[in-house]
C-alpha cells in the first residue's frame, strides 16, 4: 500500500510541474515580445504616461488579456496544409516531393551529398531542438527560438540577431547566420528549388506543434486491439476493461503531464490475418500514438514488423513469439519472454541445474516454422553448454507409431526431449514407460494439455515445464492494488493471467510517459522505456529494458509436474537468460 | 559568454585526452583531436595529415558475427579507408557514412578485392553484430564494406593503435584513415574530405606500392 501511495503523490507533483502553462509552452516568448515591442513603440511616442489614463487599458489590460488569450488558445492547430505536408518531407526524409533535387554540401570542401544522406530531422530532432551528438549541439530550430527578437548566441563567440524568414532561407542555402558569420561546420548548406525552400519554411513555422500522431495538447490517443470473436472474445473483453479503468483512474487524478489516456480499441475476428488488417486499421487511421496490452498471438511477428514499419510502439503485447532478436525490432515492447527465449531458459536449466552433460537431444514438433525456430534456439543455446547433438522430428499428434518412436528414440541413446506441440505427449511418454526409455522432458507451459497430469508415473522429476511468470511474482502491493482496481470498477476476473499483462503493459506505458515527461514524442519515449531497470511492475517477474533489450522479463521460470500428487511445483530460480549476447 | 568559453575549454580539453601517442608523434597538432566544437578555420580545405598507426591483430566482430582479427583478417595487404562510427548516432556518423556510400559507388569491382572500407564502433557495447548488420544495410554497403565492434577492451585497444580513441564515444571525431595494410603510408583527413582526395590518396599508395614491386 505504501507503494501505491508513493505513486500517486509522485504523480501529483508532476502534475503540478506539467500543469503550468509556461513551463513546456513555447507560445509564450512570442506573447512577451509582442509585449516588449508595444512597449517600446508607446514609450517613444508618449514618453512617461499616467497610470490611469486610457492608455492603460491598452498598454496593460490589451496585453493581459491577449496573453491569457495566448495561453487559452489550444496549442493544437488545424491539420497541416499540403504545403507544409511538403515541408514535412523535406525536413524528415530530405527528399523533395515536387520531384526536384534536393542536395547537402558539407564540410570545408563542400562535398555533395544527396538531401536524404543529411536532413533536418537527423541532427535537429524530429521536435527542432537539436540532440547534441559526436561532439555537437545541434541548434534550436523551433521558430520561435529562431525568431526570439534579441537574438542568439552561439558557442565560440558567434552572435547574431534574430532570423527573419530571408535569413533563415539564406543561412539554409548559403551557410550564413543573419550576421554574416559562417554556420558550424557540420551545418551542411542545401541546394533546393524555391517552391522547395517555401515549403520548407512553412512546416518549420509548424515544427513545434506538429506533435507525433495520436498526440495532442491535452490528450493521448492509444490503441488496443482485442479477439472479439470465438472463445477468446471474453479474454479481449477482459483485458480492455482493465486498462479502461486503470487509465480512468490515472486520468482523474489529473492525466500524465495534464494529457488525458483515450483508450480506443479495435476488435477483430479470430484469425491472425484479421488481427494484422485490424491493427493496420488502426495505425492508419485511427491516430494514436502507442498500441498497448493487444492480444497479437497468431500473428506475432508480423505485428512486430508492423509496428515497426509504421513506427508505432507496441507495449506489452500478449504474445507467444517475440520479435526475431536479430531484426532488432525497436518498437515492440515485450512484457514476457516468448517461446524461444523460454526454450533456452530450459537448455540453460538442464545444463546448469540437471547438469546435462551434452545429452543427445531430440526436438519434436509438428515440422512448422515455430519448430524451427524453437530448434535453432535450443541448438544455439545447447552450444553455449557444449551440446553438439540436437535433432529435430517432425511428428503428427497422437498419429504416429509412439512404441516404434520410443525405441528407436531409446535406442539413440537420446535423454533429452523438447516436446513442442500440443497434446500426443501422453500417447508417447505411455509408449517411453512400456519402452522402458526415460529422457528428462521439457517443454513451454503454453503447450502443455491437461493430460499432462496423467503422465506415467515413471516420469515423477522428469518433466519441466518453462512459465514466464508465476503467482510468486506478485508483491502484496501489486495484488491489492490492481484488486482495488478491479473492485472500484466493478471489474469480473474473467481470465487473469491476461488482464494482469493488460495491466501491466498498461502500467508500463504510463511509467515511461511519466519518465518521458512533458514534451512527448515517440522517439523520446522509447529512449525513456530503453532506461528501465529491475521496474516493479508488482504483478510480474522486474521489466528490464535497453538499447538492444525488448523483453522486460528476459528468462523463465520453472516448473515440474508431480505425478504422483498431481500438482506443478515451481522448482528452483528464476532463470535469466539475459547474459546471451 | 560563459557557457562560450566552458565550451572553448572542453573542446581544448577533448583536443589533448583525444591525442594518443601514435598521432603526437606524427604532429597533427592542433586538428588532431578534432572534436566538440572547435571549428577548423572557415573555408580551409581538408588536407591529410601524414600519421604513425599501429594495427593491432586483435578479434573483434564483425556485422554476421563472424570473429576477425583487425590486421591479419580485416586489413591484410590491402588498401584501407577506415572511420569510426556508432549506430545510434544521428549527426556526424550518417554523414561519413553517406561519404563511404559515395566512396563505395567509386570504387565499384575494386571495393573487396584491392581495397576494403571499415567503419568502426565507438560504442562496442551497444553495437552488437545485428546492429552493424542493420546500419549496414541502410546504408547498402556491399561487401568490402565492413563494420566492426567487439569486446570493449579490444575495440578500444584498436582505436587507440590508430588514434580514434575517445573517452566519451558521443565526442569521437569526424576522421577518416586511409592507408596501405602491406606498406603503411598512412595519412588522416579531419572533418569531411573530398571522395576525390581520399580516392587520390589510394591512387598514391597504389603507385608507391607498384615502384616497390619493382
Amino acid at each position: 500500500m505504501t507503494k501505491t501511495k508513493e505513486m500517486s503523490r509522485h504523480t501529483d507533483s508532476e502534475q503540478r510541474g506539467g500543469g503550468d502553462p509556461c513551463a513546456g509552452c513555447g507560445d509564450c516568448d512570442r506573447g512577451r515580445d509582442a509585449l516588449d515591442t508595444r512597449r517600446g513603440v508607446l514609450g517613444n511616442s508618449r514618453g512617461a504616461f499616467n497610470l490611469w489614463s486610457p492608455w492603460t487599458f491598452i498598454i496593460v489590460l490589451l496585453p493581459t488579456v491577449f496573453l491569457s488569450w495566448l495561453f487559452l488558445r489550444p496549442l493544437l492547430a488545424p491539420p497541416l496544409t499540403p504545403q507544409e505536408l511538403r515541408g514535412r518531407q523535406i525536413y524528415f526524409a530530405g527528399t523533395s516531393p515536387s520531384g526536384g533535387r534536393i542536395k547537402a554540401y558539407i564540410g570545408n570542401d563542400r562535398i555533395a551529398l544527396p538531401g536524404s544522406a543529411a536532413t533536418c530531422d537527423s541532427c535537429h530532432g524530429s521536435d527542432g531542438r537539436g540532440r547534441p551528438e559526436a561532439g555537437r549541439i545541434p541548434s534550436d530550430i523551433t521558430w520561435d527560438h529562431l525568431m526570439k527578437p534579441y537574438g542568439h548566441s552561439h558557442p565560440l563567440d558567434r552572435k547574431h540577431p534574430a532570423f527573419t524568414e530571408a535569413s533563415l532561407k539564406r543561412s539554409i542555402l548559403n551557410g550564413h547566420d543573419p550576421a554574416g558569420n559562417t554556420l558550424d561546420v557540420t551545418m551542411p548548406t542545401y541546394a533546393m528549388s524555391l517552391e522547395d525552400i517555401n515549403d520548407l519554411i512553412a512546416y518549420m513555422k509548424r515544427l513545434q506543434t506538429d506533435f507525433d500522431p495520436g498526440l495532442e495538447e491535452k490528450s493521448i490517443r492509444i490503441g488496443t486491439l482485442l479477439p472479439a470473436g470465438g472463445r477468446t472474445a471474453a479474454i479481449g473483453q477482459g483485458m480492455v476493461e482493465v486498462m479502461a479503468a486503470y487509465f480512468e483512474e490515472i486520468n482523474s487524478r489529473g492525466g500524465i503531464y495534464s494529457r488525458k489516456l483515450k483508450l480506443i480499441a479495435a476488435p477483430y475476428e479470430t484469425t491472425g490475418q484479421s488481427a494484422l488488417a485490424g491493427a493496420t486499421r488502426l495505425m492508419d487511421n485511427e491516430d494514436i500514438f502507442a498500441v498497448v496490452g493487444a492480444v497479437i498471438a497468431g500473428a506475432d511477428r508480423q505485428m512486430a514488423e508492423l509496428a515497426e514499419d509504421k513506427k508505432v510502439p507496441l507495449i506489452g503485447p500478449f504474445s507467444f513469439f517475440s520479435a526475431d532478436p536479430d531484426a532488432l525490432n525497436e518498437f515492440t515492447f515485450y512484457l514476457y519472454s516468448g517461446l524461444s527465449e523460454q526454450v533456452r531458459a530450459l537448455v540453460d536449466f538442464a545444463a546448469r541445474d540437471l547438469k546435462l552433460d551434452n545429452p543427445r537431444v531430440a526436438v519434436l514438433g509438428q515440422g512448422d516454422d515455430h519448430q524451427k525456430d524453437l530448434q535453432t534456439a535450443i541448438t544455439e543455446q545447447g552450444k553455449v553448454h557444449g551440446w553438439s547433438a540436437v535433432a529435430g522430428f517432425s511428428i503428427v499428434p497422437n498419429r504416429f507409431d509412439a512404441d516404434g518412436a520410443a525405441r528407436a528414440f531409446k535406442e539413440q541413446g537420446v535423454d533429452c526431449l523438447f516436446y513442442l506441440s500440443f497434446g500426443g505427449l501422453k500417447t508417447l511418454l505411455e509408449a517411453a514407460d512400456r519402452a522402458d526409455w526415460r529422457p528428462h522432458v521439457f517443454l513451454p507451459g503454453a503447450l502443455i494439455e491437461k493430460e499432462i497430469l496423467e503422465l506415467p508415473v515413471g516420469f515423477q522429476k522428469r518433466i519441466y515445464l518453462s512459465y514466464p511468470t508465476l503467482p510468486s511474482d506478485q508483491t502484496p502491493a501489486g495484488v491489492s492494488e490492481f484488486q482495488a482496481l478491479l473492485e472500484k470498477h466493478e471489474l469480473s476476473v474473467k481470465h487473469l493471467t491476461s488482464q494482469i499483462s493488460a495491466y501491466v503493459a498498461a502500467k508500463i506505458f504510463v511509467e515511461g510517459l511519466k519518465r518521458t515527461g512533458s514534451e512527448l514524442s515517440r522517439e523520446k519515449f522509447i529512449h525513456s522505456l530503453e532506461k528501465f531497470y529491475q521496474f516493479q511492475t508488482g504483478l510480474t517477474p522486474r521489466v528490464t529494458y535497453g538499447p538492444n533489450r525488448r523483453i522486460g522479463a528476459l528468462g523463465s521460470h520453472i516448473v515440474t509436474v508431480d505425478l504422483e500428487n498431481k500438482k506443478f511445483t515451481p522448482f528452483g530460480d528464476w532463470i535469466d537468460i539475459s547474459d546471451r549476447g | 559568454m560563459i557557457r562560450a568559453a566552458t565550451m572553448l575549454t572542453i573542446a581544448v580539453m577533448l583536443i589533448f585526452s583525444g591525442l594518443n601517442p601514435p598521432a603526437a608523434v606524427a604532429g597533427s597538432g592542433h586538428g588532431g583531436g578534432h572534436s566538440g566544437h572547435a571549428m577548423p578555420t572557415p573555408g580551409a580545405a581538408t588536407q591529410g595529415k601524414a600519421v604513425e598507426v599501429e594495427l593491432l591483430d586483435l578479434a573483434l566482430v564483425d556485422q554476421d558475427g563472424r570473429k576477425v582479427r583487425f590486421k591479419s583478417d580485416v586489413i591484410g595487404d590491402r588498401l584501407v579507408i577506415i572511420d569510426t562510427f556508432y549506430t545510434t548516432c544521428d549527426t556526424i556518423c550518417p554523414i561519413l557514412s553517406a561519404l563511404f556510400v559515395n566512396l563505395q559507388h567509386k570504387l565499384g569491382s575494386r571495393l573487396g578485392r584491392d581495397v576494403v572500407l571499415v567503419s568502426i564502433s565507438v560504442d562496442p557495447g551497444i553495437d552488437i553484430p545485428a546492429r552493424l548488420k542493420k546500419y549496414a544495410k541502410r546504408h547498402g554497403a556491399r561487401p568490402g564494406w565492413i563494420f566492426l565492434t567487439g569486446g570493449k577492451r579490444s575495440v578500444d585497444r584498436v582505436l587507440r593503435g590508430i588514434g580514434a580513441y575517445v573517452r566519451d564515444y558521443t565526442q569521437h571525431a569526424p576522421a577518416i584513415l586511409v592507408g596501405d595494410g602491406k606498406h603503411g603510408g598512412w595519412t588522416r583527413y579531419y572533418e569531411f574530405p573530398k571522395p576525390d582526395l581520399v580516392l587520390g590518396r589510394l591512387e598514391e599508395l597504389r603507385a608507391a606500392r607498384l615502384a616497390k614491386a619493382q
